[in-house]
């Protein structure tokens, strides 16, 4: 089973999901992005495209990390090191839905050549690092323009910007 | 290894592929519940309940070779 083959069948899966909400997380042994590898080959090969169609066919977020981007290195030192982002997580793009944050960490390498990732969810309380999402689809509520003008005129109590009080 | 990592959590396990890979869940029943696990070739996968929300979801953990 390839790496293509595996991404369709995770289609196939979630496209029979009880759930809207889905993380998947894990080594896909990918890149989506040439900024996601330092020195090496510097190419998107037909997996790393496929990745990222599966990534926005599937609206799932790519869950960057607070403190970096590259989780994996080929034990190499200097110039011969070659370093990826090869690992993460995968959010479906209704997890706003669920309120609070998610945010991800990169930890300290044990061992290993890949470094393990953390990914938390702080319950709903605390918005302020939630990542935003725009869709178009908010501008054709007959109201939009005055809902948003109606909620920061009324929240001028509040510290932050006005798209935090939002 | 996993009991005395994480003594009284719960575990589900794919080996490893040779030189590399092998997916674990590790997860603590008090906090998080798992059904309907699914062990394939290359993820597990299952269903989650976070204890005390209404948050029910997907988990997916992967290797890819």
């Amino acid at each position: 089973m390839n790496k293509i083959d595996i991404l369709n069948t995770l289609v196939l899966i979630n496209s029979e999901r009880t759930y809207p909400i889905s993380i998947t997380g894990g080594d896909f042994n990918m890149i989506t992005r040439l900024e996601d590898k330092r020195a090496g080959r510097a190419k998107l090969d037909n997996e790393s495209i496929h990745f990222r169609n599966f990534i926005q066919d599937n609206c799932l977020i790519d869950m960057s990390s607070s403190n970096g981007v590259l989780t994996c290195n080929n034990k190499r030192a200097r110039a011969q090191q070659i370093t990826s982002h090869l690992d993460q997580f995968l959010l479906s793009d209704n997890e706003i839905h669920l309120g609070g944050d998610f945010t991800t960490s990169i930890l300290p390498i044990i061992g290993s050549n890949h470094w393990p990732i953390k990914l938390q969810w702080q319950r709903p309380g605390n918005t302020t690092h939630r990542p935003l999402h725009f869709k178009a689809f908010y501008m054709l509520h007959p109201d939009f323009n005055n809902l948003i003008q109606a909620i920061w005129k009324n929240s001028r109590s509040l510290d932050g910007t006005k798209m935090y009080r939002f | 290894m996993l009991a005395k990592a994480w003594p009284g959590n719960k575990a589900t396990t794919l080996d490893d592929f040779g030189a590399s890979g092998g997916v674990a869940i590790i997860w603590d029943e008090g906090a998080i519940t798992l059904d309907d696990i699914q062990v394939c070739n290359h993820f597990i996968q299952a269903t989650f309940h976070i204890t005390g929300t209404n948050v029910h979801g997907h988990l997916t953990n992967v290797y890819f070779p």
